[in-house]
Protein backbone atom coordinates (compact mmCIF):
# COMPACT_ATOMS: atom_id res chain seq x y z
CA UNK A 1 0.00 0.00 0.00
CA UNK A 2 1.22 3.29 -0.77
CA UNK A 3 1.92 5.96 1.83
CA UNK A 4 0.08 9.07 1.64
CA UNK A 5 2.25 12.09 1.84
CA UNK A 6 1.57 14.99 4.02
CA UNK A 7 0.34 18.22 2.02
CA UNK A 8 3.42 21.16 2.18
CA UNK A 9 1.59 23.59 4.49
CA UNK A 10 2.02 20.39 7.50
CA UNK A 11 5.69 20.22 6.23
CA UNK A 12 5.74 24.26 6.09
CA UNK A 13 4.44 24.00 10.00
CA UNK A 14 6.93 21.14 10.47
CA UNK A 15 10.00 23.09 9.08
CA UNK A 16 8.77 25.99 11.68
CA UNK A 17 8.47 23.53 14.30
CA UNK A 18 4.59 24.55 14.88
CA UNK A 19 3.47 21.04 14.68
CA UNK A 20 2.05 19.01 17.98
CA UNK A 21 4.87 16.66 19.23
CA UNK A 22 2.81 13.52 18.12
CA UNK A 23 2.40 15.32 14.21
CA UNK A 24 6.17 16.29 14.66
CA UNK A 25 7.03 12.03 14.92
CA UNK A 26 4.86 11.61 12.60
CA UNK A 27 6.10 13.73 9.34
CA UNK A 28 9.37 13.14 11.03
CA UNK A 29 8.89 9.01 10.11
CA UNK A 30 7.31 9.53 6.89
CA UNK A 31 10.58 12.07 5.67
CA UNK A 32 12.84 8.88 6.75
CA UNK A 33 10.81 7.05 4.42
CA UNK A 34 10.05 9.31 1.63
CA UNK A 35 12.91 10.89 -0.67
CA UNK A 36 9.77 13.25 -2.42
CA UNK A 37 9.20 14.89 0.84
CA UNK A 38 12.70 15.27 1.81
CA UNK A 39 13.11 17.17 -1.41
CA UNK A 40 10.41 19.37 -0.40
CA UNK A 41 11.67 20.07 2.96
CA UNK A 42 15.06 20.92 1.70
CA UNK A 43 13.75 22.93 -1.24
CA UNK A 44 11.41 25.30 1.63
CA UNK A 45 14.83 25.13 3.62
CA UNK A 46 16.60 26.65 1.16
CA UNK A 47 14.12 29.37 0.15
CA UNK A 48 14.19 30.07 4.32
CA UNK A 49 17.71 30.53 4.35
CA UNK A 50 18.27 32.11 0.89
CA UNK A 51 16.14 35.02 2.22
CA UNK A 52 17.91 35.43 5.15
CA UNK A 53 20.75 36.04 3.39
CA UNK A 54 19.45 38.80 1.16
CA UNK A 55 21.10 41.74 2.41
CA UNK A 56 20.14 45.52 2.55
CA UNK A 57 20.48 47.72 -0.48
CA UNK A 58 21.67 51.11 -0.23
CA UNK A 59 20.09 53.66 -1.61
CA UNK A 60 21.63 56.18 -4.36
CA UNK A 61 22.92 59.61 -2.63
CA UNK A 62 20.23 61.45 -4.20
CA UNK A 63 17.58 60.56 -2.44
CA UNK A 64 18.99 61.99 1.04
CA UNK A 65 19.68 65.06 -0.84
CA UNK A 66 16.03 65.38 -1.57
CA UNK A 67 15.04 64.72 1.34
CA UNK A 68 17.23 66.91 3.08
CA UNK A 69 16.24 69.40 0.50
CA UNK A 70 12.21 68.82 1.15
CA UNK A 71 12.70 69.16 5.02
CA UNK A 72 14.68 72.95 5.21
CA UNK A 73 12.60 73.85 2.36
CA UNK A 74 9.63 73.55 5.24
CA UNK A 75 12.22 75.19 7.39
CA UNK A 76 11.94 71.79 9.55
CA UNK A 77 15.77 72.53 10.93
CA UNK A 78 15.66 76.63 11.19
CA UNK A 79 16.78 76.47 14.84
CA UNK A 80 19.17 74.29 14.49
CA UNK A 81 22.09 76.46 14.15
CA UNK A 82 24.68 76.85 11.23
CA UNK A 83 24.45 73.60 9.81
CA UNK A 84 20.73 74.36 9.21
CA UNK A 85 21.96 77.53 7.20
CA UNK A 86 24.79 75.07 5.56
CA UNK A 87 21.85 73.26 4.47
CA UNK A 88 19.49 76.18 3.56
CA UNK A 89 21.85 77.73 1.46
CA UNK A 90 22.51 74.22 -0.67
CA UNK A 91 18.74 73.72 -0.69
CA UNK A 92 18.61 77.26 -2.24
CA UNK A 93 21.24 76.93 -4.78
CA UNK A 94 19.98 73.68 -5.88
CA UNK A 95 16.44 75.53 -6.92
CA UNK A 96 18.42 77.93 -8.55
CA UNK A 97 20.19 75.64 -10.47
CA UNK A 98 16.54 73.57 -11.12
CA UNK A 99 15.77 76.91 -12.61
CA UNK A 100 18.96 77.23 -14.79
CA UNK A 101 17.85 73.41 -16.03
CA UNK A 102 14.64 73.74 -16.93
CA UNK A 103 15.51 77.25 -18.64
CA UNK A 104 18.30 75.00 -20.90
CA UNK A 105 15.41 72.15 -21.61
CA UNK A 106 12.87 74.67 -22.22
CA UNK A 107 14.99 76.85 -24.55
CA UNK A 108 14.72 74.01 -26.97
CA UNK A 109 11.27 74.19 -26.96
CA UNK A 110 11.13 77.36 -27.83
CA UNK A 111 10.01 78.36 -31.31
CA UNK A 112 12.17 79.92 -33.47
CA UNK A 113 11.41 83.92 -33.81
CA UNK A 114 11.00 84.59 -37.88
CA UNK A 115 14.19 87.06 -38.27
CA UNK A 116 17.81 87.20 -36.86
CA UNK A 117 17.76 90.27 -35.10
CA UNK A 118 14.65 88.89 -32.96
CA UNK A 119 16.25 85.76 -32.35
CA UNK A 120 20.02 87.63 -31.25
CA UNK A 121 17.54 89.58 -28.73
CA UNK A 122 15.77 86.46 -27.01
CA UNK A 123 19.21 84.26 -26.91
CA UNK A 124 20.80 87.58 -25.10
CA UNK A 125 17.64 87.42 -22.62
CA UNK A 126 17.83 84.08 -22.19
CA UNK A 127 21.80 84.11 -21.30
CA UNK A 128 21.25 86.76 -18.88
CA UNK A 129 18.77 85.35 -17.40
CA UNK A 130 20.55 82.20 -17.07
CA UNK A 131 24.11 83.87 -16.04
CA UNK A 132 22.04 85.50 -13.45
CA UNK A 133 20.69 82.18 -11.97
CA UNK A 134 23.43 80.82 -12.05
CA UNK A 135 25.31 84.28 -10.02
CA UNK A 136 22.52 83.94 -7.57
CA UNK A 137 23.37 80.05 -6.72
CA UNK A 138 27.07 81.07 -6.83
CA UNK A 139 26.84 84.33 -4.00
CA UNK A 140 24.50 81.47 -2.11
CA UNK A 141 27.40 79.22 -2.00
CA UNK A 142 30.61 81.50 -1.98
CA UNK A 143 28.52 82.47 1.76
CA UNK A 144 28.21 79.11 3.27
CA UNK A 145 32.07 79.10 2.50
CA UNK A 146 33.19 82.03 3.77
CA UNK A 147 31.20 81.35 7.58
CA UNK A 148 33.39 78.33 7.33
CA UNK A 149 36.72 79.52 6.77
CA UNK A 150 39.51 78.52 8.40
CA UNK A 151 38.27 74.28 8.38
CA UNK A 152 39.88 73.68 5.47
CA UNK A 153 43.76 72.91 5.65
CA UNK A 154 45.21 76.14 4.28
CA UNK A 155 47.34 74.01 1.75
CA UNK A 156 43.97 72.99 0.52
CA UNK A 157 42.18 76.13 0.46
CA UNK A 158 44.92 77.56 -1.25
CA UNK A 159 44.72 75.23 -4.09
CA UNK A 160 40.76 75.56 -4.60
CA UNK A 161 41.22 79.24 -4.66
CA UNK A 162 43.70 78.54 -7.26
CA UNK A 163 40.92 76.29 -9.26
CA UNK A 164 38.59 78.92 -8.45
CA UNK A 165 40.49 81.39 -10.09
CA UNK A 166 41.00 79.17 -13.21
CA UNK A 167 37.61 79.07 -13.75
CA UNK A 168 37.18 82.75 -13.21
CA UNK A 169 39.36 83.68 -15.92
CA UNK A 170 37.40 81.08 -18.22
CA UNK A 171 34.07 82.98 -17.39
CA UNK A 172 36.06 86.01 -18.04
CA UNK A 173 37.25 85.21 -21.43
CA UNK A 174 33.86 83.70 -21.98
CA UNK A 175 32.23 86.86 -21.17
CA UNK A 176 34.79 89.00 -23.52
CA UNK A 177 34.23 86.38 -26.38
CA UNK A 178 30.53 86.99 -26.15
CA UNK A 179 30.96 90.87 -26.11
CA UNK A 180 32.35 90.99 -29.42
CA UNK A 181 30.12 88.55 -31.19
CA UNK A 182 27.15 88.19 -29.38
CA UNK A 183 25.39 85.59 -31.08
CA UNK A 184 27.93 83.28 -30.59
CA UNK A 185 26.53 79.90 -29.61
CA UNK A 186 30.18 78.57 -28.58
CA UNK A 187 30.96 81.16 -26.47
CA UNK A 188 27.47 81.06 -24.75
CA UNK A 189 27.73 77.46 -23.80
CA UNK A 190 31.61 78.17 -22.98
CA UNK A 191 29.95 80.86 -20.38
CA UNK A 192 27.30 78.49 -18.84
CA UNK A 193 29.87 75.23 -18.99
CA UNK A 194 31.97 77.54 -17.08
CA UNK A 195 29.51 78.67 -14.53
CA UNK A 196 28.79 75.19 -13.99
CA UNK A 197 31.84 74.06 -13.52
CA UNK A 198 32.60 77.23 -10.99
CA UNK A 199 28.72 76.23 -9.24
CA UNK A 200 30.36 72.37 -9.03
CA UNK A 201 33.78 73.37 -7.19
CA UNK A 202 32.16 75.49 -4.96
CA UNK A 203 29.02 72.53 -3.82
CA UNK A 204 31.59 70.09 -3.70
CA UNK A 205 34.07 72.22 -1.30
CA UNK A 206 30.99 72.73 0.77
CA UNK A 207 30.96 68.92 1.11
CA UNK A 208 34.11 68.69 1.65
CA UNK A 209 33.65 71.22 4.67
CA UNK A 210 30.87 69.17 5.91
CA UNK A 211 33.18 66.35 5.70
CA UNK A 212 35.64 67.50 7.91
CA UNK A 213 33.41 69.37 10.26
CA UNK A 214 31.71 65.71 10.97
CA UNK A 215 35.97 64.81 11.52
CA UNK A 216 35.41 62.17 8.48
CA UNK A 217 38.76 62.20 6.96
CA UNK A 218 38.09 59.36 4.81
CA UNK A 219 35.04 60.69 3.01
CA UNK A 220 37.09 64.06 2.26
CA UNK A 221 39.52 62.41 0.88
CA UNK A 222 37.25 59.99 -1.13
CA UNK A 223 35.89 63.20 -2.71
CA UNK A 224 38.96 64.99 -2.95
CA UNK A 225 39.68 62.18 -5.26
CA UNK A 226 36.42 62.57 -7.01
CA UNK A 227 36.71 66.34 -7.22
CA UNK A 228 40.27 65.27 -9.29
CA UNK A 229 37.94 63.81 -12.07
CA UNK A 230 35.53 66.00 -12.06
CA UNK A 231 33.85 65.97 -15.64
CA UNK A 232 34.13 69.67 -16.88
CA UNK A 233 35.87 70.44 -13.55
CA UNK A 234 38.48 68.81 -12.52
CA UNK A 235 40.84 70.36 -9.52
CA UNK A 236 44.43 69.90 -9.86
CA UNK A 237 47.39 70.30 -8.04
CA UNK A 238 46.09 68.75 -5.24
CA UNK A 239 48.43 68.74 -2.09
CA UNK A 240 49.96 64.97 -1.59
CA UNK A 241 48.08 65.29 2.25
CA UNK A 242 45.68 67.18 1.25
CA UNK A 243 43.62 66.94 5.08
CA UNK B 1 22.81 37.08 7.96
CA UNK B 2 21.92 40.04 6.10
CA UNK B 3 19.33 41.11 8.86
CA UNK B 4 20.03 45.28 8.84
CA UNK B 5 20.16 47.22 11.62
CA UNK B 6 16.32 48.07 11.54
CA UNK B 7 15.40 44.80 12.73
CA UNK B 8 17.23 45.40 16.02
CA UNK B 9 14.12 43.67 17.63
CA UNK B 10 13.67 41.36 15.19
CA UNK B 11 13.23 37.89 17.21
CA UNK B 12 13.27 33.80 16.01
CA UNK B 13 10.84 31.70 15.86
CA UNK B 14 10.99 27.78 15.36
CA UNK B 15 13.26 26.46 12.07
CA UNK B 16 14.30 30.64 11.66
CA UNK B 17 16.78 29.96 14.57
CA UNK B 18 19.15 28.04 12.14
CA UNK B 19 20.32 31.42 11.37
CA UNK B 20 22.13 33.50 14.32
CA UNK B 21 20.61 37.05 15.25
CA UNK B 22 22.62 39.99 16.71
CA UNK B 23 22.77 39.89 20.56
CA UNK B 24 20.41 40.98 22.50
CA UNK B 25 23.19 43.63 24.07
CA UNK B 26 23.81 44.65 20.01
CA UNK B 27 20.04 44.97 20.07
CA UNK B 28 19.54 47.15 22.94
CA UNK B 29 22.91 49.71 22.41
CA UNK B 30 21.28 50.22 18.88
CA UNK B 31 17.96 50.81 20.39
CA UNK B 32 19.20 53.21 22.57
CA UNK B 33 21.43 54.62 19.99
CA UNK B 34 18.24 55.32 17.94
CA UNK B 35 16.35 56.48 20.97
CA UNK B 36 18.85 59.21 21.01
CA UNK B 37 18.93 59.93 17.71
CA UNK B 38 15.54 60.34 17.63
CA UNK B 39 14.87 62.82 20.47
CA UNK B 40 17.86 65.14 19.19
CA UNK B 41 15.61 64.90 16.27
CA UNK B 42 12.66 66.66 17.84
CA UNK B 43 14.78 68.97 18.83
CA UNK B 44 15.74 69.66 15.32
CA UNK B 45 19.08 68.34 14.40
CA UNK B 46 19.39 67.73 10.87
CA UNK B 47 22.63 65.85 11.23
CA UNK B 48 20.66 63.28 13.70
CA UNK B 49 17.85 62.64 11.09
CA UNK B 50 20.37 62.22 9.04
CA UNK B 51 22.06 59.62 10.82
CA UNK B 52 19.13 57.46 11.41
CA UNK B 53 18.42 57.61 7.88
CA UNK B 54 21.72 56.40 7.48
CA UNK B 55 21.38 53.36 9.48
CA UNK B 56 18.07 52.60 8.32
CA UNK B 57 17.78 53.54 4.78
CA UNK B 58 19.42 50.42 3.42
CA UNK B 59 17.07 48.18 5.35
CA UNK B 60 14.10 50.12 3.93
CA UNK B 61 15.34 50.37 0.06
CA UNK B 62 15.74 46.62 0.05
CA UNK B 63 12.38 46.07 1.58
CA UNK B 64 10.94 48.66 -1.35
CA UNK B 65 12.25 47.34 -3.99
CA UNK B 66 11.54 43.90 -3.07
CA UNK B 67 7.80 44.60 -2.62
CA UNK B 68 8.02 47.38 -5.29
CA UNK B 69 10.08 45.64 -8.61
CA UNK B 70 10.81 48.79 -9.82
CA UNK B 71 13.79 51.08 -8.54
CA UNK B 72 12.06 54.15 -9.57
CA UNK B 73 8.89 53.93 -7.26
CA UNK B 74 11.18 52.28 -4.51
CA UNK B 75 13.70 55.45 -4.72
CA UNK B 76 9.99 57.64 -4.71
CA UNK B 77 8.69 55.69 -1.84
CA UNK B 78 11.99 55.56 0.09
CA UNK B 79 12.05 59.51 0.37
CA UNK B 80 8.21 59.71 0.84
CA UNK B 81 8.85 57.40 3.74
CA UNK B 82 11.45 59.04 5.31
CA UNK B 83 9.56 62.30 4.79
CA UNK B 84 6.26 60.82 6.63
CA UNK B 85 8.45 59.36 9.38
CA UNK B 86 10.13 62.97 10.24
CA UNK B 87 6.36 63.83 10.25
CA UNK B 88 5.04 61.49 12.51
CA UNK B 89 8.31 61.29 14.96
CA UNK B 90 6.41 63.92 17.24
CA UNK B 91 3.87 60.20 18.08
CA UNK B 92 6.57 58.03 18.17
CA UNK B 93 5.98 57.10 21.19
CA UNK B 94 8.64 54.50 21.39
CA UNK B 95 7.19 51.23 22.64
CA UNK B 96 8.51 49.57 19.69
CA UNK B 97 12.39 50.04 18.33
CA UNK B 98 12.93 53.06 15.80
CA UNK B 99 13.17 50.80 12.81
CA UNK B 100 9.94 48.57 13.73
CA UNK B 101 8.24 51.66 13.82
CA UNK B 102 9.54 52.68 10.47
CA UNK B 103 9.57 49.02 9.24
CA UNK B 104 5.54 49.55 10.15
CA UNK B 105 5.35 52.75 8.12
CA UNK B 106 7.35 51.21 5.31
CA UNK B 107 5.57 47.84 4.55
CA UNK B 108 2.14 49.58 4.20
CA UNK B 109 3.20 52.57 2.05
CA UNK B 110 4.88 50.13 0.25
CA UNK B 111 1.33 47.82 -0.06
CA UNK B 112 -0.89 51.25 -0.36
CA UNK B 113 1.39 51.86 -3.45
CA UNK B 114 1.09 48.52 -5.18
CA UNK B 115 -3.07 48.94 -4.64
CA UNK B 116 -2.68 52.73 -6.39
CA UNK B 117 -0.76 50.96 -8.96
CA UNK B 118 -3.41 47.83 -9.03
CA UNK B 119 -3.35 46.39 -12.43
CA UNK B 120 -0.74 48.25 -13.98
CA UNK B 121 1.22 46.26 -11.91
CA UNK B 122 0.92 42.99 -14.04
CA UNK B 123 1.99 44.98 -17.28
CA UNK B 124 5.67 46.54 -15.29
CA UNK B 125 7.87 44.66 -17.11
CA UNK B 126 10.90 46.50 -16.01
CA UNK B 127 13.71 43.97 -14.99
CA UNK B 128 14.34 44.65 -11.29
CA UNK B 129 16.66 41.85 -10.80
CA UNK B 130 20.50 43.12 -12.00
CA UNK B 131 19.27 46.10 -8.80
CA UNK B 132 19.19 43.57 -6.77
CA UNK B 133 22.31 42.11 -4.51
CA UNK B 134 21.23 38.51 -4.43
CA UNK B 135 23.52 35.90 -3.63
CA UNK B 136 24.19 32.38 -3.48
CA UNK B 137 22.80 31.01 -0.12
CA UNK B 138 24.69 27.74 1.45
CA UNK B 139 22.04 25.62 -0.21
CA UNK B 140 22.87 26.66 -3.30
CA UNK B 141 19.93 28.79 -3.96
CA UNK B 142 20.48 31.75 -6.18
CA UNK B 143 19.85 35.15 -4.51
CA UNK B 144 18.94 36.71 -8.09
CA UNK B 145 16.32 33.41 -8.65
CA UNK B 146 14.71 34.46 -5.39
CA UNK B 147 14.18 38.00 -5.89
CA UNK B 148 12.88 37.25 -9.33
CA UNK B 149 10.65 34.35 -7.68
CA UNK B 150 9.83 36.53 -5.03
CA UNK B 151 7.92 39.51 -7.24
CA UNK B 152 5.79 37.08 -8.43
CA UNK B 153 4.07 36.47 -5.00
CA UNK B 154 0.69 38.08 -4.35
CA UNK B 155 1.31 41.63 -2.39
CA UNK B 156 -0.25 40.33 1.09
CA UNK B 157 2.09 36.88 0.76
CA UNK B 158 5.47 39.11 -0.69
CA UNK B 159 5.16 41.48 2.46
CA UNK B 160 4.40 38.79 5.26
CA UNK B 161 7.43 37.04 3.73
CA UNK B 162 9.78 39.81 3.42
CA UNK B 163 9.18 41.10 6.85
CA UNK B 164 9.65 37.64 8.57
CA UNK B 165 12.14 35.78 6.60
CA UNK B 166 14.48 39.10 5.43
CA UNK B 167 13.81 41.58 8.06
CA UNK B 168 13.61 38.59 10.95
CA UNK B 169 10.19 40.28 12.41
CA UNK B 170 8.29 37.19 14.16
CA UNK B 171 4.54 36.79 13.63
CA UNK B 172 3.11 38.58 16.28
CA UNK B 173 4.75 41.75 14.77
CA UNK B 174 4.13 40.99 11.25
CA UNK B 175 0.75 40.69 12.34
CA UNK B 176 0.58 44.21 14.01
CA UNK B 177 2.82 45.76 11.32
CA UNK B 178 0.16 44.64 8.20
CA UNK B 179 -3.00 44.73 10.56
CA UNK B 180 -3.45 41.24 10.71
CA UNK B 181 -3.99 37.72 12.68
CA UNK B 182 -0.89 35.72 14.14
CA UNK B 183 -2.05 32.68 12.10
CA UNK B 184 -2.97 34.77 9.14
CA UNK B 185 0.63 35.99 9.09
CA UNK B 186 1.87 32.71 9.43
CA UNK B 187 -0.19 30.84 6.64
CA UNK B 188 0.44 34.02 4.20
CA UNK B 189 4.08 33.46 4.66
CA UNK B 190 3.57 29.17 4.19
CA UNK B 191 1.90 30.16 1.14
CA UNK B 192 4.79 32.36 0.22
CA UNK B 193 7.44 29.65 0.33
CA UNK B 194 5.41 27.03 -1.68
CA UNK B 195 4.57 29.51 -4.44
CA UNK B 196 8.66 30.38 -4.34
CA UNK B 197 8.89 26.22 -4.29
CA UNK B 198 6.77 25.93 -7.14
CA UNK B 199 8.23 29.23 -9.28
CA UNK B 200 11.79 28.12 -8.29
CA UNK B 201 10.96 24.57 -10.16
CA UNK B 202 9.84 26.13 -13.20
Amino acid sequence: MTEEHPEIERLNEYLDQGLDPRDHRQIESHLGRCEECRRTLSDLSAIVRGASELPPVAPPEKIWESIAASLIERKSFSKSGSRSAFFTALAAAAALLLGVSLWLVMRGETPPPTNQAALADMVTEELRAAESHYDKAIVGLEQIIAQNDGVLPQELTSVLNQNLDLIENAIGESRSAIAGEPQSTAAQESLLQALRSKVTLLQNTILLINEVRKGQGENALDLIDEMRKTPGAPISNVPSNPI
Amino acid sequence: MGSPDAVIEAKPEGGVSLFPLPSSLDRDAKRREDDELVERTRRGEMEAFEALYRRHSPAVFGLALRMLQNRADAEDILQEIFLQAYDRLPSFEGRSAFGTWLYRLSVNRCLDHLRSRGAKEQSRNEPLTPELPGRASNAGLRGLELERAIGELPPSSRAAFLLHHVAGFDHKEVGEMLGIAVGTSKSLVHRARTRLKEVLAR
